[in-house]
């Protein structure tokens, strides 16, 4: 009889094991998917020629450059990789800065947004 | 041998109880991360008179993905059945072009909508909702315009 209240014990505490382990796999998972992504400008700079954005990763997940739009006097525009757009890093790591540099005439200033894959961050600069 | 038998029944029913409430805790661990659930974080958007890119930061959670079925800006609809080959959208007097990459997540993703004309007046940030099959979530579109 000790021998079958055992087995029934061994059974609750597996049980009882078991769930403690999912329930931390999935707080584990959460935490995860909520770690903030934030982007940064640090500075932004328009001249005739290019529009250049200095963006630090502030948060705790890499980002990853998609594109990059803006608006000025002459309409919104997207400039992607091979399209007007050219980084010093596709990818930032935490802490990480990147310069990104939008070709065309920027000289009465423009609104844009830095689209990452995770998160996107926007600005307006001043000629 | 009494005594015995009681020492059963009662090993049997703590048994039945402690494996009910594992049970419980295994669904509902796996429910967290299994069923998907959209927060929207927050949006930008750069405007001209003629159009807009309007950029939406979506946090997903769950491991299945998450998938879009409307968006509504300021209560109007601005996409609906949204699908992975549909992606182009003449609605309520817009042309709306939308990027995402279906199925959303889990982590962070962000989707761009081009809509023309610009929907948006100067100085004014505006709401946007985004719904799915389970879930409904709201953030506000910072509204930029150049100087």
């Amino acid at each position: 009889m000790r021998g079958s209240m055992s087995m029934e014990a061994v059974i609750v505490s597996s049980a009882f094991l078991l769930a403690i382990t999912a329930s931390l796999a999935a707080y584990t998972l959460s935490v995860a998917n909520s770690e903030p992504a934030w982007p940064v400008i640090v500075s932004a700079e328009a001249t005739p020629s290019a529009l250049t954005i200095v963006v630090e990763n502030a948060g705790r997940v890499p980002l990853h450059l998609l594109m990059v739009a803006y608006s000025t006097a002459s309409g919104t525009s997207v400039a992607s990789p091979g399209n007007g757009l050219s980084s010093t890093a596709w990818t930032l790591a935490p802490g990480a800065r990147a310069t990104i540099t939008v070709s065309g005439d920027f000289s009465s200033g423009a609104s844009f947004v830095v689209v990452f894959r995770e998160a996107s961050i926007g600005g307006v600069v001043s000629p | 041998m009494i005594v015995a038998n009681e020492a059963l029944i009662i090993a049997v029913v703590l048994a039945v109880v402690g494996a009910s409430v594992a049970g419980y805790i295994i669904k509902s661990a796996v429910q967290t991360i299994s069923e998907p659930r959209v927060q929207a974080v927050t949006a930008w958007a750069t405007c001209s008179d003629s159009s807009c890119v309007v950029s939406v930061d979506l946090l997903v959670a769950g491991v299945g993905g998450a998938t879009i079925t409307r968006i509504e800006i300021a209560g109007t609809p601005i996409a609906f059945n949204v699908t992975e080959n549909e992606t182009s959208y003449s609605v309520s007097g817009y042309e709306v072009n939308l990027t995402w990459d279906p199925p959303l997540g889990p982590g962070r993703e962000s989707i761009v909508l081009q809509i023309s004309p610009c929907p948006f007046d100067e100085g004014m940030d505006y709401p946007i909702t985004v719904q799915g099959p389970s879930y409904t979530t709201a953030t506000t579109i910072h509204v930029l315009w150049p100087p």
